[in-house]
């Protein structure tokens, strides 16, 4: 099992090497269009912490093909992970990041059981991902996903902070924090109205309006 | 001795169940200077002798910063500890690359835990002769850590290690009560007065021989030296005294003397 940046973050190999073909199978392939893709999530940080909203619509170009199809995934206790673009590559995404926090419950990062918070925090999370996507853009090779990671800050030494973490990496690899984001058309039709109304003072806003609000933009 | 037969390689094991090879590599570390290492509930010290090779040559740098949070002191063959570190840090780095935060020291140590052992079980290699202290604040809060060549690796509140560590070791063990509480100065004094008693024959802790260093909460690894030293000698000359194994000449403070163990 592979999680070395390497081969892309995956165990499975997305492109077969040429010499061990056997000569009957396809050459390899890059992804160079999504197939099967979500649209927009939305997200954005309360009094409290920070919510996430998306569809439960999966595409296959025009057609509304899978209608119950959840985007938005926990990985540990402390993240939340939703993704627009390809489906596949957020199962795959999903899958990586789960193994790795599989991993962190198995790794005892102390010698001795009174240490806690060995689980990775969003930011971490977030920065590793950044980390996969680039390199996997670095070959030409893209995870077709805008993925939101959401989750509760780490303080300086390490324990979680009542402070929200809210942060995006997009295919090519770039990463981004901000208090109030969303990918593909929700950045053009859902975050301008949201950033006019709420981005100074979402310490304010309460859960059940931040949940209202985002169900009326989803909407 | 009948060892003899047993000790030629590290892959042999003894009739008593012993790696002798593992054993004598441990005795190397038995040969290295002193090195202290300490912890309160904020902060980390590592204290340590630096020898010279003669009158003319440098002090040996024993204590090495792997990373802004974590710090490693040397008792052993040098040029392994190098190698060690150089990796340590390499493995720091990645992780911060990759997770953009500091990596736990717990995993850190396992892994070089891990390194020692795939020593110790192969044809071609031997173990690194050289026993590292290992001091850390990360998120788990402050650690301090021994590696012996053998590959084990025990977490403590403090210890000692190389020559005449014994004195230090007792003296820690007399003192562990108080060490929880200390502040970051205090810390301080209690690993010099651990490594007093380590100074061999009538030598003394002096700035050129001795060396500190401190990692803890809003505290980056400081390696404190030289000039820096001079106040922490100075409190020690006023508290009790500063001369090695031998406990005369010592500064009657109001009854408050440390005893020099010998």
């Amino acid at each position: 099992m592979s999680l070395s940046l390497q081969s892309g973050g995956t165990s499975s190999r997305a492109l077969p090497h040429p010499s061990t073909s056997s000569g009957l199978t396809a050459p390899a392939e890059a992804t160079t269009r999504p197939i099967t893709t979500g649209t927009s999530v939305l997200g954005i940080k309360y009094n409290g912490g920070v919510m996430l909203a998306a569809d439960t619509l999966c595409s296959y170009g025009s057609l509304a093909k899978y209608k119950n199809a959840r985007r938005l995934l926990p990985i540990n206790s402390r993240t939340l992970v939703g993704a627009s673009g390809e489906y596949s590559d957020l199962q795959s995404i999903s899958d990586l990041l789960r193994r790795n926090a599989l991993e962190d419950r198995c790794t005892a990062d102390s010698l001795y059981e009174e240490e806690t918070e060995s689980e990775e925090c969003a930011k971490e999370v977030w920065s590793y991902l950044r980390a996969v996507m680039y390199n996997r853009r670095n070959k030409m090779n893209p995870l077709w996903n805008d993925v939101v990671v959401a989750g509760f800050k780490q303080d300086a030494d390490g324990t979680t902070s009542d402070e929200p973490f809210l942060g995006i990496v997009d295919k090519i690899g770039t990463a981004y924090e901000d208090d109030i984001l969303a990918t593909g058309f929700g950045s053009y039709l859902a975050s301008p109205s949201f950033v006019k109304s709420t981005r100074r003072i979402w310490r304010r806003v309460r859960h059940v309006p931040c949940g209202g609000l985002l169900e009326d933009s989803v909407l | 001795m009948f060892r003899n037969m047993y000790d030629t390689d590290v892959t042999v094991w003894s009739p008593e169940g012993r790696l002798l090879q593992v054993e004598y590599a441990m005795e190397s570390v038995k040969q290295g200077s002193a090195c202290i290492a300490l912890r309160s509930s904020t902060h980390s010290v590592i204290g340590a002798l630096k020898r010279s090779v003669s009158e003319l040559s440098a002090h040996q740098q024993k204590i090495l910063e792997i990373d802004d949070h974590l710090g490693i002191g040397i008792a052993g063959l040098t040029a392994d500890a190098r190698t060690l570190a150089k990796w340590m840090r390499n493995e720091c780095l990645n992780h911060k690359y990759v997770y953009g935060t500091a990596l736990p020291s717990g995993r850190l140590v396992t892994d070089l835990a891990d390194r020692h052992q795939r020593t110790t079980q192969s044809y071609v290699r031997r173990p690194y002769g050289v026993g590292l202290l290992v001091a850390s604040f990360d998120k788990n809060g402050p650690h301090v850590y021994q590696t012996c060549p053998s590959g084990n690796v025990y977490e403590c509140y403090a210890t000692a290690i190389g020559a005449r560590s014994q004195s230090g070791r007792t003296y820690l063990e007399k003192h562990c009560e108080s060490f929880e509480e200390c502040s970051k100065d205090d810390l301080i004094m209690h690993a010099l007065k651990a490594l007093v008693g380590c100074v061999s024959g009538d030598g003394e802790l002096t700035r050129e021989n001795g060396s500190v260093a401190i990692v803890g909460k809003d505290q980056k690894f400081t390696l404190i030296e030289g000039e820096e030293l001079q106040p922490y000698l100075d409190r020690l000359e006023l508290e009790g005294g500063n001369n090695g194994g031998n406990a005369e000449e010592e500064e009657d403070d109001d009854g408050e003397a440390e005893e020099m163990e010998t």
